[in-house]
């Protein structure tokens, strides 16, 4: 028994399993925050580098992601209230117009897995819900993501938008049609080509922020 | 003087026709419904009617008189569905908001001139609950009957090659997501795949069925015959070769298999993507044109795939609808047209037309652009 049987449950996918090994690692007086730094996080990096490589696929991804919720949803209650564990809080959602959401819904779970609070606001998210939802949760950044090359318009007017009302808000943005010449032409913070890259980019602004 | 089938059938016999070979009005290579109002309206055409495809993809049938117009070399025999789909009078017009529910019962709304997917009636199934589900049957969806003729009035005027449709797409993984939703459905291809096996059977046997009704009618007449089914995204294939090669491939073999049984047509196949690491696999199910040859996608180097896949397979699109044909000027246009036919059209075996149905964002300058540089530029 070890955090590295935790490990190797999220790179082969046991979403069933990994629940009894989290508890039995907690039986074990290992401390929370070690199973989710050392086991669960550094699984999912893994997986995103992966991922990244083209050695693995969407399916084994998105399994990767749910197998480390499951056993976050364990050491979830450990954390409330403790907010030391939570390392910044991204509103994220498709934008106004896109219906597409998988792309999306993998940067939400990752984030989740890497200790971020993430408010999801699903598809076809218009530019106010972004802002309130960032003002109500105190977020940190917003992550928009469009698929269509027809709902980067939406995408360019939101960031323009946010960044005028709150140019303390990082944006950071992603879907299929966009580049990093798009993010820096509608004045996007930051942005990535994959899911695991936007994980990265939101540590940095994190890190950046608290240094 | 060489008929516009001959030069599509000796483009696709791997030889050097007069002339690249050009398409437009099939499916996905078609106009969106607003983008053909704009190119009717840029051509002084607005009195032309126009007739919805397909309002799941909000894609517009082309007028004669267009197609004249830009000498295009093909034209397609497409069951039309049973719902009456003439603009104005149907619930499915752009940028309405509107909702509706596909013949699968999948949930779709309509935003600007794309429909969305937003519900998945098998989301939460069981394998016991694919027996409870109401399947579709393509005879009630497509009037099959009523393209008999005008295919066989065509096939024996002779003048155009004809590529034939369906109706559906032919498509079994898409489908199977449509019906489960893609996240759920990626992960059933892991952890569920008695499930992924169930579906993708009862789907098969209703493309099965599709295809027989179709090509009973129009199977000895067309020249092409289009299958589709994306599995690649932007940067990579959306599932492993090795989820392909068990989940996906027997039943895309049987179905294409299945259909030269009833047809001599080639057989076409569109996936979007990145999709350059499973030609070898379509080519052993029995593709012969791959489309739409997504130039924008990881690994879609014309010049690469022309050496590495020309022998066995003919392109068919390849015009970018991702970058140049929205964002281009005239003389991008004309220079992705001339890159194209130089890569891939050299000793035939290349159909030009746009990567995807042509959006309201690409301007109509730049679709008349494209067709007159091919026919400028595809002379031999």
């Amino acid at each position: 028994m070890s955090l590295d049987d935790i490990y190797d449950a999220v790179l082969e996918y046991d979403d069933e399993g990994i629940s009894d090994l989290v508890k039995q690692e907690l039986d074990a007086k290992t401390p929370p925050k070690a199973i989710l730094d050392e086991a669960l996080i550094e699984a999912l990096d893994e997986v995103g580098k992966c991922f990244s490589d083209g050695t693995i696929f969407v399916p084994e991804m998105l399994m990767a992601a749910e197998t480390m919720k499951a056993g976050l949803d364990v050491l979830r209650p450990l954390f409330l209230g403790d907010k030391s564990t939570i390392i910044g809080t991204a509103v994220i959602g498709s934008v106004k117009g896109d219906m597409h959401d998988i792309g999306k819904n993998l940067v939400a779970m990752m984030l989740e897995g890497a200790s971020f609070n993430v408010i999801d606001l699903g598809v076809d998210v218009d530019t106010d819900r972004f802002l309130a939802a960032a003002h109500e949760h105190d977020a940190e950044f917003i992550m928009m993501s469009a698929l269509l090359t027809t709902t980067m318009k939406a995408m360019e007017n939101s960031v323009r938008i946010i960044k005028d009302e709150r140019p303390d808000l990082k944006v950071v943005v992603g879907g299929a049609p966009v580049n990093q010449s798009f993010a820096d032409a509608i004045g996007a913070n930051g942005y990535s080509d994959d899911a695991p890259g936007a994980i990265s980019t939101a540590r940095t602004f994190v890190k950046s922020a608290f240094d | 003087m060489t008929t516009h089938k001959e030069r599509v059938l000796t483009a696709l016999n791997h030889e050097q026709p007069d002339r690249v070979p050009m398409d437009l009005g099939g499916r996905q290579t078609t106009l969106s419904i607003l983008a053909y109002e704009n190119l009717k309206q840029h051509l002084g055409l607005s009195s032309l009617s126009t007739n919805v495809m397909a309002h799941t993809w909000q894609t517009s049938y082309i007028d004669d008189v267009i197609l004249e117009k830009f000498d295009i070399d093909t034209r397609h025999i497409r069951p039309t569905s049973q719902v009456n789909d003439t603009i104005g009078e149907h619930i499915a017009l752009p940028n309405s908001d509107a909702k509706f529910v596909d013949e699968w019962g999948v949930s779709r709304q309509i935003v600007g001139d794309y429909a969305n997917l937003t519900g998945h009636p098998l989301q939460k199934a069981s394998l016991t609950d694919l027996d409870l589900f109401p399947w579709p049957d393509p005879a009630d969806d497509y009037d099959f009957e009523g393209i008999r003729e005008p295919a066989r009035k065509l096939y024996e005027a002779g003048e155009y090659a004809l590529v034939g449709c369906l109706g559906s797409p032919g498509n079994i993984f898409e489908q199977a997501w449509y019906l489960r939703g893609l996240a759920e459905f990626m992960k059933d291809l892991i952890k569920n795949k008695d499930f992924v096996h169930a579906l993708m059977r009862r789907i098969l046997d209703i493309r099965k069925r599709n295809a027989e009704l179709y090509l009973r009618e129009v199977g000895e007449f067309i020249d092409v015959i289009q299958l589709a089914d994306d599995l690649a995204g932007q940067d990579n294939l959306l599932i492993s070769p090795k989820s392909y090669n068990e989940l996906v491939k027997p039943y895309q073999l049987e179905l294409c298999q299945y259909v030269k049984s009833l047809t001599k047509a080639r057989i076409y196949y569109h996936s979007c993507g990145a999709i350059a690491p499973l030609l070898d696999e379509f080519i052993d199910n029995g593709v012969e044109i791959l489309n739409p040859v997504q130039v924008s996608a990881a690994n879609m180097d014309t010049q690469i795939l022309k050496q590495r896949y020309g022998k066995n397979l003919s392109f068919w699109g390849a015009i970018d609808t991702f970058e140049v044909l929205p964002n281009g000027h005239v003389e991008d246009v004309e220079a992705e047209v001339k890159k194209r036919i130089h890569d891939l059209g050299t000793g035939g075996g290349y159909v030009m037309g746009p990567v995807h149905n042509i959006c309201a964002d690409v301007p109509p300058e730049n679709v008349v652009a494209m067709y007159k540089a091919g026919l400028k530029q595809g002379n031999n």
